[in-house]
């Protein structure tokens, strides 16, 4: 049986972002910071696509990642499924088709992540103290991670053809 | 890692899948480079002179290709340097990726268990030591850096002989730490491997002290090392086929 909300063109791009992000983002990197493109795009999933299911793909998303990334298992879930509630609730609760929504919405969906990530990982690992240094970078993340995403929310919407001005008349 | 051997299955198969992904990136990223210096030299040369024929053109492209293969042989040279004067047998390997967290330093090479690669095997590349293996696929393996939170090597001052423990805490520098509080390490001092820990054979250069300080509690030294290997710009490495790690005789003479 099918999934309904599984899509296998959004499966395999979101494979493809793992790739990049674990190759071509380094390149970006300010320092140690890069931006996160898994976290950019559940963000632009749930403002354009369909939000509903959003919770569904960080879960998935979140175990690929963690199948991939040496750190205790189920961190990255997690901290995906706990900030992809709070983007439920924003796309939600807000105009989800307005620029300056996806803005503070990818920034508070980014903060809330990898925040959720850092208290989890401080609790579990005691090599992990969260500290200044930790909370910088995370801010660091965020504020990145956000500057960068009109440029990608253009080129999804570029892919995915989608207009969101029609799809809002189609509510009326 | 104190994980269950099924979640260890599973990164081993999940890296495998990736692998080719990663390849793919990775050569595509290689082309557009090219791409990309051929087209800044084609500008060069038409901003620099129009009289230039497409003889010279020819050799502007070769010229870039050249660089580049020059760049790859100094890198490449460099690592055989290190292999013909370590006393071990040494695979070399490229890397493929990167972390996908931000909070952890590995590297995915492109060599795994049927190129001979083991767990824990150590990872190094001509300015010292990288990191060790911690998940092996078939075609492709995990290395955690040394810079890494969950990664140490036991060490030793090379001038002074005092021992310690490099840790990595995730940020650019190391940590030396139980160093004997009254050794006479310095500033400039290199740090090398001691061998003690079992996994890294003695004598591979860690890195050079850049600042010394008590402990909390007044019992020890601990030092601020900055590694020798640049992290951020690994392409090339070496892993090193060490069969009984302990009675390794010393690479230090090497360097």
């Amino acid at each position: 049986m099918i999934i309904k909300w599984f899509k296998w063109k959004i499966f395999f791009l979101a494979i493809l972002f793992i790739c990049i992000q674990m190759t071509l983002v380094h390149a970006m990197a300010v320092g140690r910071i890069t931006p996160d493109l898994l976290l950019l795009w559940l963000a632009f999933y749930a403002f354009l696509i369909d939000y509903h299911w959003v919770v569904a793909w960080a879960f998935l998303l979140g175990l690929m990642k963690d199948l991939l990334v040496d750190s205790h298992f189920g961190l990255e879930t997690i901290s995906l499924i706990g900030g992809a509630l709070v983007l439920y609730q924003i796309a939600k609760r807000f105009d989800r088709y307005s620029r300056l929504v996806h803005l503070w919405g990818t920034f508070v969906f980014c903060l809330v992540t990898l925040f959720i990530f850092a208290v989890l990982h401080s609790v579990v690992s005691e090599r992990f103290v969260l500290n200044q240094d930790i909370l910088i970078r995370i801010l660091g993340i965020t504020v990145y991670t956000t500057l960068i995403s009109p440029v990608f929310f253009f080129i999804f919407r570029f892919v995915f053809k989608i207009n969101p001005k029609k799809k809002q008349y189609e509510l009326f | 890692m104190y994980f269950p051997q099924t979640v260890d299955w599973g990164r081993g198969v999940s890296v495998s899948i990736i692998q080719p992904f990663l390849e793919g990136v990775r050569a595509l990223t290689h082309w557009t480079e090219k791409q990309k210096e051929l087209v800044a030299g084609l500008f060069h040369l038409r901003e620099e002179n129009e009289r230039l024929t497409k003889e010279v053109e020819s050799f502007e492209q070769q010229k870039v290709a050249l660089k580049e293969a020059q760049q790859e042989n100094v890198r490449l040279r460099h690592l055989l340097d290190f292999q013909r004067s370590s006393k071990w047998q040494a695979l070399s390997a490229q890397v493929i990726g990167r972390d996908l967290s931000h909070w952890t330093n590995d590297v995915v090479i492109n060599k795994g268990a049927q190129d001979g690669i083991k767990l824990d095997m150590p990872i190094v590349n001509g300015d010292g030591l990288v990191g060790k293996v911690i998940q092996v696929a078939p075609r492709a393996s995990k290395v955690i850096l040394l810079i890494d939170a969950e990664s140490r090597a036991s060490a030793l001052v090379q001038e002074t002989r005092d021992a310690g423990l490099a840790e990595g805490d995730g940020k650019p520098f190391l940590k030396m730490t139980y160093l004997d509080l009254h050794s006479d390490i310095k500033v400039g001092n290199t740090v090398v491997t001691s061998g003690l820990g079992g996994i890294y054979p003695k004598g591979i250069p860690i890195g050079e002290i850049i600042q010394i300080a008590e402990d909390n509690q007044k019992l020890s030294l601990s030092a601020v090392v900055k590694p020798y290997v640049a992290f951020s710009k690994l392409e090339e490495v070496l892993c090193l086929v060490v069969d009984r790690p302990n009675d390794a005789a010393s690479l230090t003479d090497s360097f």
